[in-house]
């Protein structure tokens, strides 16, 4: 094929002539659908726009997806993940749903969110996975009221990190918080476990501070023993503070050697 | 492809219809939940030998519901409707402290099948108008529910005959089952 024989619409970019010994099959009329061509006009970016919008209504879709789901197939054949177990507690209405529910939306491209004021009373588990990088966070989010906290200790032992959250509007019961912090952090089933404390409901102006909360839990210091324990401000209803706390907790599972991760595949 | 854009167009109008089961032993109350949230009204039941089939439309999202009969001649038959199913409603008698142990058999077997790893379990804890009714924590414990790792689970207090606790259960199911992963 020479350059004289492209039809006019693929106006011939310099960046073309590596592709033209596609050989006879290639000799295609101009509205023959062919793969090749639309991509590399789209990373040439070189190609008349009129050029790609025909393609685009070319009908080339169908092979594109199916195209599509044979290289991800490849590629998630190919690869295998670290998987690490990251438990949401607090108690009840510190917003664990909610900063999880906010996780999933930043860190998933096509995850439409539950609209965050349906959110409800968790009776049970609310789940949810993020890919960091290399590594894939599970969250378990459990229901934080009193009665149900008996069943935390359930997931210790396979958890890689745990996140605390708390009310910081909520000054009358940062005592319960506290108790119940100190006795998660007493457990041995969580011993080296890192842990990210949020101060949650930031966006609210009476909130308490950082200083604080470190403060009216300045108690458990002792207690965190040799492990990455972090106090991040937050608020899981904007998302304020949410990247920064997940990034921080995918660093330190990383590099904890006592919990080594799950080898999982993405399958 | 069709598929494709028939998810989004169901996503945007809502149309698709959700497959739902409703499970559990004899006289837990499946067939009381099915028509309290069909028709909002007490109906009398007698003991289901089969199912009970019926539409429900909750919140622009239109359930199918399945309500399978209980009794433990029948129990292995609930496979043969598993397929395709968007969330199992494991109705619990919370009075029923005997039979706990099979509720709990009979839901572990249930859940390790292929065809049901996508849906979300919601758990009914029924009849609790009845004094000495379970709480939802014995029920979570007794049930075995903690050992589930990768599935998303909530339980409800409920009564069929009271109406309470359906409609938040209804309700939570609607926004879990919009946001699915």
């Amino acid at each position: 094929m020479t350059p004289h024989q492209l039809p006019a619409s693929r106006t011939p970019a310099s960046g073309f002539s590596s592709q033209r010994s596609i050989g006879p099959a290639r000799r295609a009329p101009a509205a023959a659908p062919e793969l090749r061509f639309p991509e590399r006009r789209a990373r040439g970016g070189r190609c008349g726009r009129g050029a790609a919008r025909r393609w685009v209504t070319g009908g080339v879709s169908g092979s594109w997806s199916r195209m599509y789901t044979l290289l991800s197939g490849l590629y998630k054949y190919m690869f295998q993940r670290d998987e690490y177990c990251i438990l949401i507690l607090g108690l009840d209405n510190a917003g664990k749903t909610t900063f999880l529910e906010q996780t999933k939306t930043r860190f998933n491209k096509n995850y439409k969110g539950m609209s965050l004021s349906k959110i409800t009373t968790t009776v049970g588990l609310n789940i949810g996975t993020i890919d960091v990088g290399k590594a894939r966070l599970m969250f378990w989010d459990l229901g934080g009221q009193e009665e149900l906290q008996s069943l935390w200790d359930k997931y210790y032992a396979e958890s890689h990190g745990v996140i605390y959250v708390i009310d910081s509007t909520d000054e009358e019961r940062l005592s319960e918080s506290k108790r119940a912090f100190e006795k998660m952090i007493t457990s041995e089933a969580l011993e080296g476990v890192p842990i990210l404390v949020l101060a949650n409901k930031q966006d609210v102006e009476t909130c308490l501070s950082i200083p604080d909360i470190k403060t009216a839990f300045s108690d458990c210091i002792n207690k965190i023993g040799k492990r990455d324990c972090l106090t991040q401000a937050c608020s899981a209803l904007t998302g304020k503070g949410v990247n920064e706390g997940i990034e921080w907790m995918v660093k330190c599972v990383v590099r904890n050697i006592h919990r080594p991760p799950r080898k999982k595949d993405i399958t | 492809m069709g598929g494709f854009f028939s998810t989004i167009f169901s996503s945007l109008f809502g149309t698709r219809e959700m497959r739902i089961l409703i499970l559990g032993l004899d006289g837990a109350g499946k067939t009381t939940i099915l028509y309290r949230l069909q028709v909002g009204e007490v109906v009398t039941t007698i003991p289901t030998i089969g199912f009970n089939v019926e539409t429900v439309t909750y919140k622009n999202l239109k359930f199918q519901v399945w309500d399978l009969g209980g009794q433990t001649s029948i129990r292995p038959y609930w496979r043969c409707y598993y397929s395709n199913t968007d969330a199992v409603i494991y109705v619990v008698d919370s009075c029923d402290r005997d039979r706990i142990g099979t509720s709990k058999s009979e839901l572990v077997a249930m859940l390790e099948e292929e065809e049901l790893k996508k849906a979300i379990l919601v758990v009914f804890a029924n009849k609790q108008d009845m004094e000495q009714a379970m709480t939802p924590t014995e029920m979570a414990n007794a049930l075995g529910l903690p050992a589930l790792k990768d599935r998303k689970w909530q339980i409800f207090k409920t009564s069929a005959t009271k109406g309470t606790g359906l409609d938040e259960a209804m309700e939570w199911l609607v926004e879990a089952l919009k946001s699915r992963q």
